[in-house]
């Protein structure tokens, strides 16, 4: 017993001493996060659609002037409430053409003779950007508007809806689903419990890899059981996995709290109940079960590079809910959500995805819970088999062959 | 010059005869395209074909009134509901999924109710009803203008000079360079890994002994790098041949694939910059496998700097929104971020010349300098065994003469 402590308290000294440790749980969050968010302020600066709306009704500043070629002589009369200088008419596409050189304009619209029946609208510009048009609703409505005569339909047309408001007759949780938190905490919660499972498991294969790959591991097999190897392994690394989630987790907690004392708007964002204790038990027992298979890949790979090979793999399960986020955002309790929250390997991240985003029953929580519980218990086992004195100190590669045979043989 | 040759074919078979790379460059491609249909599969069937319930105040639908679809899509049914209680009892009865309540002064306010039970409706449900709304209001119009206030104005983006042009049709085309830009960060990573350990085998097994009495330490780290680039280029030239494969066939079921044209000025870009920029990684790579001893070491420095290639991946959304920003003008100049995103600038703008000119000289004397540095570290680092350099050793072997 004395000894499985020793191997823990080894395990936890030494993985906390390595920079890369604290570069991991802390500097590597705040980069995905600073480029994240940053990027996306960013990109949301520059694509600003006019809100036509807006201008019609005075709230939003008229553009500067846009030049047009109307080739098929739809424009003839502006919207009583819109300023006569917002567009400016060019007799043709050379003199257009020539202010574009002259640098009075940076782009300009070109209204072609068949445009009702092509639907082409032209624009050139200077500025080649082509998903990003400026004022393309503003002339969208003028078009409809001189076609029609008519600025409300012109208006409904360009977009029939712009503000529904939404009610639901059986609410699931008191989380207002036009909240945007509403769609980025399942979203972060996913991200975290993958990181979190797969790089404190990591942990685990570099571990027993390093003391294979410099034959630590023969001297301490001399006072030491494979097994008992093994569990203080597990366990040490368990606290130092333990630590990360704990500052990953309430530093998020902590930023949602926050931000929600911060804005207004998303005050009204709440976690189910309970949802940090399901958050430590999923976690948990998530990392028992990779932390034990990257164990046995360690014990079976003579060095870190080939057992790397296999991490993806091994990996897979925890990843596929990653791939199918948009399921999750889409329909969270759907069956593709639910098949996968309570499938054992991909529960850890299905589930608390699931969760974060509330409503879950009970009794789903319980049965993914249980049959992760149990699938760990059976992966735990099996990988003990794999820490035997014979793998640890065999040279042998790792080949997916070799896991059968030396699983089939007696403990 | 035959040293050379015979290092890099000795890496290229040593690692195409691996079953790790058959396993690699055909199952992982085809996990993620499982994965993708299977996403794609679940996001289409997810919507069930349950209708969309209405009560209308404002008089405004006519349920006469069919939108225009496209032959292989077809729109939610759409059910009227003389007032909310109906509705409500159809909803409550599961028999609708939605249903939106049309207030008289809809045409001044443009102010919409909608109902749903548990799950707030999808981005279908609003454009269809959205395309119901649209069908009715044009039709009090002539048919002749109709169809172009339904469908609005197609918008067709012309650059000045007349050079490239965008429209509904030609969009894919517009991703080539991202996908491209996508498959050179592939070989980045993929090569890069394995030149970090480039030396590690061969100074395991006292290799690099016998080796550095016949080749001398560039050629050694040229051909095995050339070797590297050459297995993955292999892979990324299968990748696009299935690819084009896969397009070639989607076209008879997706028409805007048809309209698929490839850049071949991207081409010559990618001729131009691919070599230096893979240069450029290549020895800072080895720089780093050969001063560091213990692999997860480098790797954590390689992966360090391997975010500094993936940075214009970060910008996507500031490509598409003006590939002209400064930002993105300094990632073009900026030695590690240039390759990417020139060409993801390609895809989305015209890049000016002075611009690509001054890119590629600086990616170049990079590359020059790097494969220098590299080569001066690696002669320095090839014979110790159990030590790393340290940052003021491996300056020193940068500064000496040899």
């Amino acid at each position: 017993m004395h000894k499985i402590f020793l191997v823990i308290k080894h395990e936890i000294i030494t993985t906390l001493q390595r920079r890369s440790f604290w570069i991991m749980t802390f500097l590597f969050p705040a980069i995905i996060i600073f480029f994240n968010l940053g990027t996306q302020v960013i990109a949301n600066s520059s694509f600003n659609q006019e809100d036509v709306q807006g201008i019609l009704a005075g709230t939003s500043a008229t553009p500067e002037t846009i030049a047009y070629v109307d080739e098929a002589g739809i424009i003839n009369h502006l919207p009583p409430s819109m300023s006569a200088t917002t567009l400016q008419r060019f007799a043709s596409e050379d003199k257009a053409r020539a202010a574009l050189e002259a640098g009075d304009y940076e782009y300009f619209f070109l209204i072609p003779a068949d445009y009702v029946a092509s639907g082409n609208l032209i624009v050139i510009t200077k500025d080649f950007r082509p998903l990003n048009t400026p004022n393309e609703n503003l002339l969208s409505f003028v078009l409809a508007y001189n076609l029609t005569d008519d600025e409300q339909t012109a208006v409904a047309l360009l977009d029939p809806t712009p503000n529904i408001q939404q009610q639901a007759l059986a609410p699931q949780t008191g989380n207002d689903q036009n909240n945007s938190l509403t769609f980025f905490v399942p979203f972060a919660t996913m991200f975290i419990f993958f990181f979190l499972i797969s790089m404190s498991s990591g942990f685990m294969l570099q571990s027993v890899t390093r003391e294979k790959e410099n034959r630590t591991v023969e001297i301490l097999l001399l006072s030491l059981r494979p097994r008992e190897l093994m569990l203080g392994k597990v366990l040490g690394l368990s606290v130092v996995a333990l630590l990360q989630m704990v500052v990953w987790m309430g530093g998020s907690l902590l930023a949602l709290n926050r931000s929600q004392a911060a804005f207004s708007s998303v005050s009204s964002y709440t976690l189910p109940p309970g949802f940090v204790i399901w958050a430590f038990l999923f976690f948990a027992l998530g990392y028992l079960l990779y932390a034990s298979l990257m164990g046995a890949i360690g014990a079976l790979a003579p060095n870190a590079r080939e057992g790397g090979q296999f991490t993806f793999f091994v990996l897979l399960p925890l990843l596929i809910p990653l791939w199918l986020n948009i399921t999750f955002v889409e329909a969270p309790h759907g069956t593709l959500a639910t098949a996968l929250s309570l499938f054992p390997l991909t529960a850890p991240t299905a589930m608390m995805t699931r969760l974060a985003t509330g409503g879950v029953p009970t009794w789903q929580i319980l049965v993914s819970l249980g049959g992760l519980a149990i699938t760990t218990y059976i992966f735990v086992v099996v990988a003990a088999r794999f820490f035997r004195a014979d793998t640890l100190l065999s040279g042998s590669s790792l080949k997916a062959r070799r896991f059968l045979t030396e699983l089939r043989r007696p403990a | 010059m035959r040293n050379f040759w015979l290092l890099a074919r000795h890496e290229y078979r040593k690692l195409v005869s691996k079953r790790s790379f058959l396993v690699g460059t055909l199952g992982f491609p085809l996990i993620i395209m499982m994965v993708m249909a299977a996403g794609i599969f679940i996001a289409i069937r997810g919507d069930q074909n349950t209708p969309i319930g209405y009560v209308d105040n404002a008089g405004l639908i006519n349920t006469a009134v069919v939108p225009q679809t496209d032959e292989d899509e077809t729109l939610l049914p759409l059910r009227p509901f003389p007032n909310e209680t109906a509705a409500r009892q159809a909803l409550t009865d599961q028999e609708i999924q939605v249903y939106f309540v049309i207030p008289a002064d809809y045409r001044r306010t443009l102010q919409l109710d909608a109902y749903y039970w548990q799950d707030d409706p999808s981005s279908t449900v609003v454009s269809d009803f959205n395309a119901y709304l649209r069908a009715n209001l044009a039709s009090d119009y002539p048919a002749s203008i109709r169809t172009r206030l339904v469908e609005g104005p197609d918008l067709v983006v012309r650059s000045a000079d007349g050079s490239r042009e965008f429209n509904s049709r030609n969009i894919f085309s517009f991703f080539i360079p991202f996908i491209a830009a996508f498959f050179f960060i592939f070989v980045v990573m993929s090569s890069s890994g394995y030149l970090l350990q480039v030396v590690t085998d061969e100074k395991e097994n006292r290799t690099v002994e016998i080796m550095i009495t016949t080749v001398s330490p560039g050629q050694l780290i040229g051909g095995k790098a050339l070797g590297l680039l050459a297995v993955s280029l292999t892979q990324v030239v299968i990748w696009v041949l299935a690819g084009v494969v896969a397009v070639f066939i989607g076209s008879f079921f997706i028409e805007a694939l048809r309209f698929i044209s490839v850049p071949w000025s991207l081409l010559l870009v990618v001729i131009f910059f691919f070599v230096p920029a893979y240069a450029f990684i290549a020895g800072i790579m080895t720089a780093i496998g050969s001063a560091v001893t213990e692999l997860t070491q480098a790797q954590q420095i390689a992966g360090i700097l391997n975010l500094l290639f993936l940075l214009p991946f970060f910008f996507t959304a500031l490509f598409l929104a003006n590939p002209n920003s400064p930002i993105l003008v300094f990632l073009t100049l900026f030695p590690t971020t240039s390759f990417i995103t020139v060409m993801m600038r390609w895809g989305m703008s015209t890049v000016p010349l002075w611009q690509l000119a001054l890119s590629w000289l600086i990616l170049v004397g990079s590359a020059m300098l790097s494969v220098w540095v590299a080569a001066r570290i690696f002669h320095t680092g090839m014979l110790r065994y159990g030590q790393s350099l340290s940052l003021k050793e491996a300056l020193t072997a940068v500064r000496s003469r040899s």
